[in-house]
């Protein structure tokens, strides 16, 4: 394999875990990742100098996601797709745990969930993540606030219906 | 001490939770949660579901590349896909020679009208495809010798050309080119955006009547490429780009809005 293919191949799994994480869908993430290769090696002739590659292929990831985000939501209307699960290595508590993050997560705005998976999970700088979503990085940053404050109260909301329920 | 020579504000209480501080105001910021225990609960939290959201979505990450997604897969794929589209062009290219009007007429499928559009559509798209992909010199005239390349231009297609201004579409101009078409000179104008996407915007002057009446658009897509092909009474236009057709079509209305003399409105 070429040096430069190297380099996207090695990019592929945060790739898919960024997708899933936006899709919680199996195959609409991958669907997303594959576009996303595609549109990448299409252009990768023409890339611009040294920025960061994961920042420039996580943008086209986004911009896919985006502009595909209406056909599948229309599509999971009219089919009631379930939500794809995650791998849980635990018993019973830890996939109640998992499945209560994710939920959280999916009250989040999506420029807010955009922002606390590329800066918390694949930690990219808040440069990066401002190139990846084509925005300032003041913005990354007051959405990286609000949207780890939304998180919280999300997950101890989620904690205090737990207590009730148990009284 | 040191927050009142540089109060800890909420970006760098961020920045500790993804432990991105120097040393110095990482100790700043923790002295400060020392002395503010509600803020330090709330940024405990963060850093708390920081690292429970990492963990949740680790198994992802972790599994095998499917098949499907693997680069030497998409490479294969893509060099397979650019042969047909070869063989298509080529197909494409020996029906006008070979064909002629009784031929055509033959199969009934098109009239001379529509052959030329689909034909001008094919060549425009191929030499989309052959000039986007050259790294080193993708235009022949660039767009610093502008006023050069529109003389030249107009000189040889026999019509006066002027450049759309792409900007407001995030595209800058690059530069074109002169194309030797079936049917005579065409310019190739081409444009790129921020994340490398370029755009080509053909040019013919065409004294064949519009097959599809004044002013309407037509779209046509070959592997991916898509293109918007209209005339007007100077010119045929087609605008191609691997683009999304949302995207492609805006870029469309904004070249029409400046080249057609009617304003451009559908």
């Amino acid at each position: 394999m070429r040096d430069d293919e190297l380099r996207l191949e090695l990019q592929i799994p945060a790739l898919r875990r960024y997708a899933w994480a936006l899709t919680r869908h199996d195959d609409d993430a991958d669907d997303l990742v594959q576009d996303c290769l595609e549109r990448a090696l299409a252009r990768s002739a023409t890339r611009r100098g040294d920025g960061s590659l994961r920042a420039w292929l996580f943008s086209i990831l986004h911009n896919v996601f985006i502009s595909g985000r209406r056909k599948a939501l229309l599509r999971r209307m009219q089919a009631l797709d379930e939500v794809s699960e995650p791998v849980v290595s635990g018993g019973q508590e830890d996939r109640v745990a998992m499945n209560e993050m994710l939920a959280a997560l999916e009250t989040l705005p999506e420029d807010q969930r955009a922002v606390l998976l590329l800066v918390g999970v694949e930690d990219f700088s808040y440069a990066e993540a401002a190139t990846a979503l084509d925005v300032p990085i003041g913005t990354v940053m007051s959405r990286l606030s609000r949207g780890r404050e939304r998180l919280r109260q999300a997950l101890e909301g989620q904690a205090q219906t737990r207590l009730k329920v148990v009284r | 001490m040191s927050d009142s020579i540089h109060p800890i504000e909420e970006d760098e209480l961020q920045a500790y939770v993804d432990g991105r501080l120097s040393p110095e105001r990482r100790a700043a910021v923790e002295n400060h949660l020392a002395r503010h225990p509600e803020v330090a609960a709330r940024i405990e939290s963060y850093v708390t579901h920081r690292q429970q959201l990492r963990e949740v979505l680790r198994f992802k990450a972790e599994e095998p590349i499917p098949p499907r997604l693997r680069i030497a897969a998409l490479a294969r794929r893509r060099r397979v896909d650019a042969r047909r589209w070869l063989m298509y062009a080529a197909s494409v290219a020996v029906a006008v020679i070979v064909g002629g009007a009784a031929g055509w007429a033959g199969r009934g499928a098109f009239d001379g009208g529509e052959r030329h559009w689909a034909d001008l559509a094919a060549y425009a798209l191929g030499a989309h495809r052959v000039f986007v992909a050259d790294a080193r010199r993708p235009v022949e005239v660039r767009a610093d010798a502008e006023d050069q390349l529109v003389r030249w231009l107009s000189s040889r297609i026999g019509r006066p050309i002027a450049v759309p201004d792409l900007r407001s579409a995030s595209l800058r101009f690059m530069g074109g080119r002169l194309l030797a078409t079936p049917d005579g000179p065409a310019a190739q104008l081409m444009y790129d955006d921020a994340a490398g996407t370029r755009v080509t915007v053909f040019l013919q002057a065409d004294p064949r009547p519009n097959p599809i009446g004044a002013g309407g658009i037509r779209q046509v897509s070959i592997d991916g490429i898509g293109s918007l092909n209209w005339s007007d009474e100077r010119f045929t236009y087609i605008v191609s780009a691997a683009l999304d057709p949302g995207r492609l079509d805006a870029v469309g209305r904004l070249v029409r809005s400046q080249v057609t003399t009617d304003g451009g409105r559908p």
